[in-house]
């Protein structure tokens, strides 16, 4: 289980993040949205120590951690806890697929060798992968980037994967096999929170959508009370360009 | 007369070859300061604190806008009076091997590093944040990561750089330094000058030749690192059939 608690980032006098709580229990698929510059991107990068949040607490899993006096020992057993799937998949350009999914185990936990290679080549499997093993990034496509990137990920076997618009950089076209692999994850019982623009997804996969504006949680709750119910009136009007952007790109296809 | 005599020329050649150790010695031990220094001070430019920066910044282009042979007449002449001044010892019998290793350990650096610091801000900023995200510490995704692709953006420069090292050895001569060109010197004298061109085209030849083998050396390692980040130019024929037949 994640539990964030009032969590507050600020870039110099831009407040970011202005008290933002979300719990996330085991299996969950919650997924953010909201209008860009909501915070849901630097929320998530809070989480997993790329952005260090001015304030708050976090417990994941057994730890608890307050963002002011965090420790260094403590970052990284908090990382070592969640896996981030970046929006650019960001693999490392001088591995392979292979050495991309490793290099959690064999350089951040001193796990052996053949032991990593073996958990490697199973998570690359699970992406469907395996046979591009040893292929570098430069000669993947970005879905497929982006499939090593989620190996990458879980492969250190997470409380939780964040997802950070996992499909935002990938042509149309390659989307669907990203968010194949995002929906089985989801169906084996990863804990996942995901930031997206993909509403089908959220709307198929997610058991708790947050809607984010202005830094704060605008609303929350099921799929269907966002999608359908919407109370606030920010949620609404999102929804309603988001729909209608979606709907003008199937037309132009 | 003859204009060019290839018999002196060739007599000419061991005798030049014998100082050649002396020069590779100089050059390996200030490659190792340049290299190292110079690998500091891009340390030392990225660094947030504004005083370390400005501070070397500005070493460094003072450095970079002295031309070598005055860098080396100011730590030839000055350090040994700034040493007696100050702390009392005479350091002017000192080999005058270590004022031109140091001085071009100070020249190699001021601008290695430029070229190290512009190859580390080339890699994106994700690759860091990526090797964190797997559990890796700075120094862990700093070795790993990110300096095998930095080395790779610098090693064209660092090229030039090691080979124009190379060349300003041959400055030496000027403070009494006999390595390849103060033992050809002596060798022109020891032969009443009557051969002064063929022993100069000899000499060129001599660095010449080495140049070329650095320059080769360093392409080697472009090469190797290219093909580590799978640079389809750097790929051998049938590897790359196999990447584009599997795309489709």
């Amino acid at each position: 289980m994640i539990e964030v608690r009032n969590v507050k980032k600020a870039f110099g006098d831009n407040e970011i993040l202005k008290g933002v709580d979300i719990t996330v229990q085991k299996g969950d698929v919650v997924v953010i949205l909201g209008p860009s510059g909501s915070g849901k991107t630097t929320l998530l990068r809070c989480i997993n120590f790329l952005e260090k949040a001015d304030e708050g607490q976090m417990t994941i899993g057994d730890m608890s951690i307050d963002f002011k006096t965090v420790k260094k020992k403590e970052i990284k057993a908090i990382r070592e806890k969640s896996g981030f799937v970046f929006q650019n998949y960001c693999l490392f350009n001088n591995k392979t697929a292979l050495e991309n999914v490793m290099i959690g185990l064999t350089i951040g936990r001193k796990v052996p060798k053949d032991q990593a290679r073996e958990t490697a080549m199973k998570m690359l499997d699970r992406v469907g992968l395996s046979e591009r093993y040893d292929y570098y990034p430069s000669q993947l496509s970005g879905g497929q980037q982006q499939r090593v990137g989620i190996a990458r990920a879980i492969a250190l076997n997470p409380e939780v994967v964040l997802f950070d618009e996992p499909t935002s950089a990938l042509d149309p076209e390659l989307i669907g096999e990203v968010l194949e692999v995002m929906k089985e994850l989801a169906r084996d019982g990863i804990t996942m929170i995901v930031v997206t623009h993909e509403m089908s997804f959220a709307r198929d996969v997610a058991n708790h959508v947050i809607f984010m504006d202005g830094g704060v949680i605008a609303e929350e709750g099921t799929p269907e009370d966002i999608f359908d119910h919407p109370q606030n009136e920010r949620t609404k009007q999102f929804l309603k360009r988001i729909l209608r952007e979606d709907e003008e790109k199937q037309h132009q296809i | 007369m003859e204009i060019f005599s290839i018999s002196a020329f060739l007599e000419s050649l061991p005798v030049l070859l014998e100082y050649l150790p002396f020069t590779i010695g100089i050059l390996g031990l200030s490659l190792i300061f340049s290299l190292s220094f110079g690998l500091f001070f891009a340390w030392c430019k990225l660094r947030k604190n504004k005083f370390v920066r400005g501070l070397v910044a500005f070493y460094v282009q003072i450095i970079q806008g002295t031309p070598f042979i005055v860098l080396l007449f100011i730590t030839y002449f000055g350090i040994p009076k700034v040493f007696s001044y100050y702390f009392g010892v005479d350091i002017t019998s000192w080999n005058k091997a270590f004022y031109m290793v140091l001085t071009l350990s100070m020249f190699g650096s001021a601008r290695m590093s430029e070229a190290m610091r512009s190859a580390y801000l080339a890699i994106p900023k994700g690759q860091m944040e990526a090797a964190h995200s797997c559990g890796l510490s700075t120094l862990q995704g700093f070795l790993h990561i990110v300096m095998p692709q930095a080395l790779y953006i610098a090693l064209p420069n660092l090229g030039n750089l090691i080979v124009s090292n190379l060349l300003e050895t041959a400055v030496g001569f000027s403070i009494g330094v006999i390595d390849l060109v103060g033992n050809a010197r002596n060798y022109n004298t020891r032969t009443y000058n009557l051969h002064v061109f063929e022993v100069y085209v000899a000499l060129a030849l001599i660095y010449w030749l080495m140049s070329m083998i650095l320059a080769k050396l360093i392409g080697e390692g472009e090469k190797a690192l290219g093909r580590r980040q799978g640079l389809r130019a750097f790929e051998k024929k049938e590897n790359r059939k196999k990447v584009q037949t599997s795309n489709v």
